[in-house]
């Protein structure tokens, strides 16, 4: 049933606004949990003890995952400057490509662990690493889901001009996700 | 000019990072650790000072975000929408299951994490039901400015999909449900409940046909009841088991069925 | 004009289902309101039942085992803050903030979302503790499976209040009247955008610890961080100095609010006011003290910043006492011979909440190694209970705007002296306890509680009566509660 009532505006911004309170406690949970991470591993160090046993803990899949989610930030960038210019076609392919890209971090994420060899429980060390990686994960399927929010309603098929702040909320999560994934590579997979 | 949201979580921002400078040298840090994030030396207390510099980095963000949307005034709402007056925050919103659904839904996956993997993945499904609809909602409501016209749309597009979803799902757990209450009872009893239970259903369903005019919220009330007692008896009798089974012929089953077992023989 | 998911006055639909459906604020205020409540004076109950236990130290009387003690000391606390006095807050702050602010609620979905996930996370806490459960125990004589319920009901709790926090704040921001800037807010609309910020820099922290608490504790043997006597010491800074202050925080702003309007004065130096209380709000950010990862010899809560903290507090709450002391002055001719109850309890709550802070800052103080006494007790004491009298005055303030027309001033009164009372009382004794040398938690045996100096029995024996007057004035507050819904009710019927 349609209608020639046009739909009532909405304020601009809200949810963009929203999303960088909730992206904030988000980061300020992985604040508090790197907090942790670091201080242990500042006492088993000052201690002398190990921190990860040796080789247990690769570059490779860290940096792979790294590179993957610097490739998102593109395409998230891409999917923003395309609903701002109203390109449907180009943001909703930049949307699946992100999601994609995220898909694909997990996937790589979930092979590197369960080729690690390091079961959750052997030490601090161990459970301070999955509990971060682990929430990471969360954070970007979460971050996934929400996109493929946004695609259903693209594919609704309402003027693209509105997904505007839709998609910049998304994608200020999208970031936040990536930047707090970079404190992981730094912190755990190359400082191991 | 700085908005006063800016100086607010910017002032906020810069504070925390004094803070944890302070907390730093005052705490063990050494050399030029804590202004250089641990890049050259310690940062002393490694919470306090972790801790801190994220919140500074947050704090500092929403200040750019308050300076980037002018603190938000309706006057820059407005100016954006080319409007003379910014529409109004929130309009009011009807009544909606969504947000005690959801809720359900995410109690759901953290009791699951406790008790059990099925409720957890019970959960998901839910929260996951629950996300679609309360985005197809969403939409519906800015497809005009008419209310009716926008339920109907979004009927016209869920509907066809929540239906059949609905129905399969809710058979399928009634049946699940009942077949575990008949598979609890023993094998008389088994006929005694689907008779009983069948001649209930059949009065009930009597009894609602004859009065027309009996209020919905009746209607719905005993189909409440229903499902719920179904539900129930369903999980009691899951969790009781089933009764002991015993195969006819020569079947690994009928092996190990001890001699002389005087159990009953179901077919 | 919106879609509704169903129609709001569908004739058909029973008042239960209005009620679990609505995504109105003020009904969500009843929920948020009564039910933190019923959780404080649940809390209440807990202290009072420790309280008794502590009347003679020499054995477990009340309770079986140190074990359980400790269970309900920590529940005390637990439940007091994140499930009754920060709630019940939230039901003043989603219906007065967005009208202060000239517009509604934001997302009310969304809030409504919020607050049935901390009514299911409220239950599941609850549950964990009375199974068994809890936050740990010293003894590790819990049960793993219902302390693991515990922590995952806290992080729905705390899932519930971030979410209802980050509505408030962009209602702040984003859903302003034309003309109104930040700088113009009243003051619980400004105190409770410093406060959310803190809150949702500080819960998420806590959600951290109750996670890495909850993937240590599950399958096999914990390493650290899920073992039964390390939980409660991981999260326990969320319940004592500084981060208790974020509490009172919108309280200073309601206390400043209602004594204006009662008086009909404005404030003078408004603007001093608004950075005492944003002052307030960053020096209450106290997720950084956290004590179970002390590096050794260096207790976090004795280091400078903490320190710092805990005396700079002090000056800043005393700014806001002035303000309010000038305010009265200046318009206490406009209050008549009988006060309205919302003043007295405001000047209450601020007065408690300066108590708090001078001990706050006492408590800090290295040479007296107070840190572990029952000093800590009487810090929270008086915070919660400021808070708890600020929720009151608000409520009374806000009453009819949230209710409608029919309050009993007179058990509102009533109610908040009893609290005040109690509170006071519960603080007092703590302190003077804690000087004598009283632990914080005194378990149920004499070496637990720090071989105290004579006359704690008395003082214990005081502060149980001060917590009998505070479940009583809390008991009062729910009767009013009540009648004053009835008579909205019955008004409106008529």
């Amino acid at each position: 049933m349609a209608s020639n009532v046009p739909a009532v505006p909405t304020r601009p911004r809200t949810l963009v606004v929203a999303s960088a309170f909730g992206t904030g406690s988000v980061v300020m949970y992985f604040g508090g949990l790197f907090a942790l991470y670091f201080s242990v591993r500042a006492d088993a160090m000052a201690w002398g003890a190990g921190w990860f046993p040796e080789g247990a803990v690769q570059l490779v899949p860290g940096g792979m995952n790294m590179a993957t989610m610097a490739m998102s930030v593109i395409t998230m960038a891409w999917a923003v400057h395309s609903v701002l210019h109203d390109d449907r076609v180009h943001a909703m392919l930049a949307m699946a490509l992100t999601g994609i890209l995220g898909v694909a971090m997990v996937n790589q994420t979930v092979f590197a662990f369960m080729d690690i060899g390091l079961p959750i429980d052997t030490s601090e060390a161990a459970t301070l690493m999955f509990t971060i990686v682990g929430s990471h994960l969360v954070m970007v399927v979460a971050g996934v889901v929400w996109l493929g929010m946004l695609l259903l309603r693209t594919l609704g098929g309402q003027d693209t001009r509105r997904h505007r702040d839709l998609v910049s909320a998304a994608a200020l999560y999208w970031y936040a996700s990536v930047a707090v994934y970079s404190v992981i590579w730094i912190g755990i997979y190359i400082a191991k | 000019m700085l908005t006063t949201g800016f100086k607010f979580w910017f002032g906020f921002a810069v504070a925390a990072v004094f803070a944890a400078v302070f907390a730093g040298y005052t705490s063990g840090a050494t050399e030029t650790g804590p202004i250089s994030l641990g890049w050259k030396g310690g940062v002393g207390n490694h919470v306090s000072y972790t801790i801190i510099i994220f919140s500074a980095g947050v704090l500092a963000t929403f200040g750019l975000v308050a300076v980037a949307f002018r603190d938000g005034d309706a006057e820059a709402q407005a100016e954006v929408l080319g409007l003379e007056e910014a529409p109004v925050g929130q309009v009011a919103v009807g009544n909606s299951i969504w947000p005690i659904f959801g809720a359900l839904g995410v109690g759901a996956v953290a009791v699951g994490l406790v008790v059990h993997s099925a409720i957890f993945v019970l959960g998901l499904v839910i929260v996951a039901a629950v996300g679609i609809e309360w985005t197809m909602t969403n939409w519906s409501e800015k497809v005009s400015g008419d209310p009716v016209a926008n339920a109907a749309a979004r009927e016209n597009l869920m509907r066809p999909i929540e239906i059949p979803i609905l129905g399969t799902v809710g058979v399928g757990v009634l049946v699940l449900a009942v077949s575990r209450v008949l598979l609890a009872s023993s094998v008389s009893g088994a006929v005694w409940v689907a008779t009983v239970v069948g001649l209930v259903i059949f009065a009930l369903g009597v009894f609602v046909s004859q009065r027309p005019q009996l209020p919905r919220v009746a209607v719905r009330s005993i189909l409440f009841v229903g499902i719920v007692l179904v539900l129930v008896l369903g999980i009691v009798a899951a969790v009781s088991g089933e009764r002991e089974f015993h195969h006819k012929g020569g079947d690994a089953h009928h092996d190990e069925t001890p001699a002389g077992s005087e159990a009953e023989m179901d077919h | 004009m919106t879609t509704t998911d169903t129609a709001a006055s569908d004739s058909t639909t029973s008042s239960f289902e209005e009620v679990v459906t609505s995504t109105d604020p003020f009904v969500m205020s009843r929920i948020w309101g009564f039910g933190g409540m019923a959780l404080v004076s649940l809390g209440s109950i807990a202290g009072f039942l420790v309280g008794l236990e502590r009347l003679d130290l020499s054995s477990a009387n009340v309770f079986s085992s140190a074990d359980q003690v400790f269970q309900f000391w920590s529940a005390h606390r637990v439940v007091m803050v994140l499930l009754g006095v920060l709630p019940a807050l939230m039901g003043i702050i989603t219906t007065v903030v967005p009208r202060q602010c000239g517009g509604s609620l934001v997302f009310p979905r969304a809030a409504a979302l919020a607050c049935w996930t901390w009514v299911i996370g409220a239950g599941i806490t609850v549950v964990g503790f009375l199974v068994d459960g809890g936050l740990g125990t010293p003894g590790s004589g819990g049960q793993r499976q219902a302390t693991a319920l515990t922590l995952v009901g806290l992080l729905l709790v705390i899932g519930g209040l971030l979410l209802v926090s980050i509505c408030v704040m962009t209602t702040i921001v984003s859903g302003r009247s034309t003309g109104l800037g930040l700088r113009d807010l009243p003051f619980a609309a400004w105190t409770t955008l410093v406060a959310a910020t803190v809150w949702t820099a500080m819960l998420p922290v806590l959600a951290a610890n109750a996670v890495l608490a909850y993937v240590d504790l599950r399958g096999r043997t914990a390493v650290r961080f899920g073992v039964e006597d390390a939980i409660w010491e991981q999260l326990s800074w969320m319940f004592t100095h500084p981060a208790v202050y974020v509490l009172a925080l919108p309280v200073l702003g309601i206390a400043l609010d209602v004594l204006s309007r009662s008086t009909e004065t404005d404030q003078r130096n408004r603007d001093v006011l608004l950075v005492a209380t944003a002052a307030f709000g960053f020096l209450s950010f106290g997720v950084f003290a956290q004590p179970f990862f002390d590096t050794p010899g260096t207790p976090i809560r004795e280091e400078a910043l903490s320190v710092l903290a805990a005396f700079a507090i002090v000056p800043v709450g005393l700014v806001v006492l002035g303000g309010v002391v000038d305010t009265l002055r200046r318009g206490a001719s406009n209050l008549g011979s009988k006060p309205p109850p919302e003043v007295v309890l405001s000047i209450l709550a601020v007065l408690l909440v300066v108590a708090g802070t001078l001990v706050g800052a006492l408590h800090v103080i290295a040479p007296l190694d107070l840190l572990d006494t029952s000093v800590t007790g009487s810090q929270f004491m008086l915070v919660v209970g400021a808070t708890l009298l600020g929720v009151g005055a608000g409520f009374h303030h806000w009453g009819d705007e949230i209710v409608g027309p029919g309050a009993r001033p007179g058990l509102v009164l009533l109610g908040g002296l009893a609290v005040a009372l109690g509170v006071a009382l519960n603080g007092i004794t703590d302190l003077i306890s804690g000087l004598l040398g009283q632990t914080d938690f005194t378990g149920a045996s004499l070496a637990v509680a720090g071989y105290p100096g004579s006359g704690v029995e008395a003082l214990n024996f005081v502060s149980v009566v001060g917590s009998l007057a505070l479940v009583g004035g809390l008991g009062i507050w729910m009767v009013a509660g009540i009648l004053h819904i009835t008579a909205a009710k019955n008004g409106s019927v008529a």
